[in-house]
């Protein structure tokens, strides 16, 4: 595996504010990365000083190149959708086509015609007569359709009802997703991308507050269920989470002695929720 | 698929040929449609209303007033009261009925050709002698009138071309379709610089193409119209149409735009890119800031007269200034180049600034 993105002591102030704040991360091709944090995290920001749509301080290179000085070759490579409803709205379908063919050496027009025949959204139609889910629809179809090294996604269902985003993830891993691709996705709906991602990343406050595969999550995060009086003796072993459940505590550990929890009650490997939950909880 | 250089600048030019088809595209089209529908309907209806399809014509053939000889008389009839009236008078006859009629052109100004009267209400039809040699383009051409329709063209591709330059570099930013156009490899220079082609290159040639078109196919339907009316078409109309000038004078009058407007333009692409509410309002309140400095501290208008200078204008009389409304074309040797080089490095300057502010100040 290839280091896809490396940052080093990345950094980006809006005046005193810190929205990315000395961040250092590779991230692998091949993987599919979630970026998770609260609103006001650093998510977009990151992301677009990994696109070079903002200007930031500290190293950066994606793919090799420096997105600051080489965003249109990078543009080849990667793809992006920075928000939903950012397609021109003035735009026919075809003439959005038209557009990506005459500009974009690795888009096939035949798949995205193909993915679009699955849709309700015709060549015909003009893009601000799309409904908000359509409008997502066509713009996932440009970007599948795109042969692209890496994909990133900036909270790409925002204001989506469920059955578009469940479609939306499933047509995504079932249809571009193989070994050569890498996802970035950022979001602050950990529950809908959980069971797809291959690493997490929870950031908060401009910093990363942890950045693992999901194996490595099993491995190292436990929650276990107690009840009684061994809610006490759990306690010991520091849990960086603990919430109430039917008679007892739920809590998370982190690289815990697996064994002494056993005795006190069933280990489970904690959702990315509700360690997402634990870990943004911690020092407050 | 291989996506080579001039691939990609056509498809951003019809990027922006699609966003503004009303006003690059259409409009030369609907004005110059409806110069023709207005012809045909006088040649339609040429034969019914006569007064008005002669007064179309005087107007379409360039008659000036001179040649109208309207037939005022006065008659003093013995109840003492004074009668106008507009008679009618036959060409066969050799003298004047004195009584009845005084005419108030003195008769002896009148060349003989122009007494060839068969209607009441007529203009005369000058002779082939009265209108002086075809080729002699300031007497009585036909070519300023096709240049005047030319010059209402120009000054609507000035309105949409401000219009288009002020809004390229700025709507996408409001509603943020910036983004989508940034997920493509294509750079800022690239993008401003097609959106300069659009508007110093595409929409020129799409407006004097269609204004050429239009002065052509008027010029055969005012023929229509002066045939239907029993006049000499080619006498009237064809041999007063000078078409090699004519193109040769709205072709350099165009280039010797493009070439002068350049740094104006810029300068509303520099302002589309770094407004934040209002690019009209940036591009019009900084130049009228300087001209008026200039003048409150120096008392001087250096400023006013460059920016006037780039800027199309009518020129009259011995005004030398470079960018104009021509009736004809322009004069080369009145043209100051200076200036002209000097804008160019103006606009650069600007268009360097406007690359600047989309690659790095692009949020609204």
């Amino acid at each position: 595996m290839a280091t896809l993105i490396k940052t080093d002591r990345l950094d980006k102030r809006f005046g005193d504010t810190a929205a990315v704040d000395q961040v250092s991360l590779t991230i692998d091709s091949g993987s599919i990365t979630g970026l998770i944090g609260p609103n006001g995290a650093g998510k977009t920001t990151l992301l677009r000083a990994l696109l070079g749509l903002n200007a930031c301080d500290g190293g950066l290179e994606v793919m090799g190149l420096d997105p600051r000085t080489q965003r249109t070759q990078l543009q080849e490579q990667v793809c992006f959708i920075a928000d939903t409803a950012v397609l021109p709205t003035w735009m026919k379908v075809s003439q959005v086509l038209d557009y990506v063919t005459g500009v974009h050496p690795r888009f096939s027009r035949e798949q995205a015609e193909m993915l679009l025949s699955r849709t309700e959204v015709r060549q015909t139609h003009k893009v601000k007569e799309l409904s908000k889910g359509m409008t997502v629809q066509l713009h996932l179809a440009l970007v599948m359709a795109i042969d692209a090294k890496l994909l990133v996604l900036d909270e790409p269902t925002l204001g989506l009802d469920i059955l578009f985003r469940k479609q939306f993830f499933e047509q995504l891993l079932n249809d571009y997703y193989d070994d050569e691709r890498t996802i970035l996705i950022s979001t602050h709906q950990v529950e809908e991308v959980e069971n797809i991602l291959t690493d997490a990343i929870f950031m908060r406050g401009g910093q990363i507050v942890m950045h693992e595969s999901m194996d490595s999550l099993a491995h190292r995060f436990c929650e276990v269920h107690v009840v009684g009086a061994a809610v006490e003796q759990a306690q010991q072993y520091g849990p960086i989470s603990a919430r109430s459940i039917l008679g007892g505590k739920a809590m998370v550990f982190e690289d815990a002695d697996r064994e002494a929890l056993s005795q006190l009650g069933q280990l489970h490997t904690p959702s990315v929720s509700d360690l997402f939950i634990a870990k943004m909880g911690e020092g407050r | 698929m291989e996506i080579n250089k001039r691939m990609k600048f056509h498809t951003l030019i019809m990027r922006e040929l699609q966003e503004y088809r009303g006003s690059l595209v259409m409009t030369p089209i609907y004005f110059g449609g409806a110069l023709i529908l207005v012809m045909l309907i006088a040649v339609l209806f040429a034969g019914r209303l006569a007064v008005i399809g002669q007064g179309a014509l005087g107007v379409l053939v360039g008659e000036d007033a001179r040649s109208i000889n309207f037939e005022i008389t006065i008659d003093e009839d013995s109840s003492g009261g004074q009668e106008l009236y507009i008679d009618r008078i036959d060409p066969d006859e050799s003298g004047l009925p004195a009584q009845e009629l005084t005419i108030i052109e003195s008769p002896a100004e009148v060349p003989e050709e122009a007494w060839n009267f068969n209607q009441e209400w007529s203009f005369s039809a000058p002779s082939p002698e009265s209108r002086g040699d075809a080729d002699d383009v300031e007497g009585d051409s036909l070519n300023p009138v096709l240049g005047g329709f030319h010059n209402v063209f120009c000054l609507i591709m000035f309105l949409v071309t401000i219009n288009y330059l002020l809004g390229c570099l700025y709507t996408d930013r409001k509603d943020r379709s910036i983004l989508f156009w940034k997920s493509m490899p294509v750079s800022e220079t690239e993008e401003v610089l097609a959106k300069l082609a659009v508007a110093s290159l595409v929409v020129p040639t799409i407006y004097l193409g269609v204004s050429l078109i239009t002065q052509i196919l008027e010029t055969y339907i005012a023929m229509v119209l002066v045939w239907r009316m029993d006049g000499s078409a080619t006498e009237l109309v064809l041999s007063r149409v000078q078409f090699v000038p004519l193109i040769i004078d709205q072709l350099s009058g165009m280039v010797v735009w493009v070439l002068f407007t350049v740094p104006a333009y810029a300068w509303f692409m520099l302002s589309s890119a770094a407004a934040k509410r209002s690019p009209f309002l940036l591009a019009v309140a900084i130049p009228i800031g300087l001209v008026l400095a200039e003048r409150l501290l120096f008392g001087s208008t250096y400023v006013l007269s460059t920016i006037g200078n780039h800027l199309p204008h009518k020129i009259d009389g011995d005004d030398a200034s470079s960018l104009g409304l021509y009736d004809f074309g322009p004069v080369w040797s009145r043209l100051d180049y200076l200036g002209m080089v000097l804008g160019f490095a103006v606009a650069a300057m600007f268009l360097a600034g406007a690359v600047w502010l989309r690659r790095h100040r692009f949020e609204t």
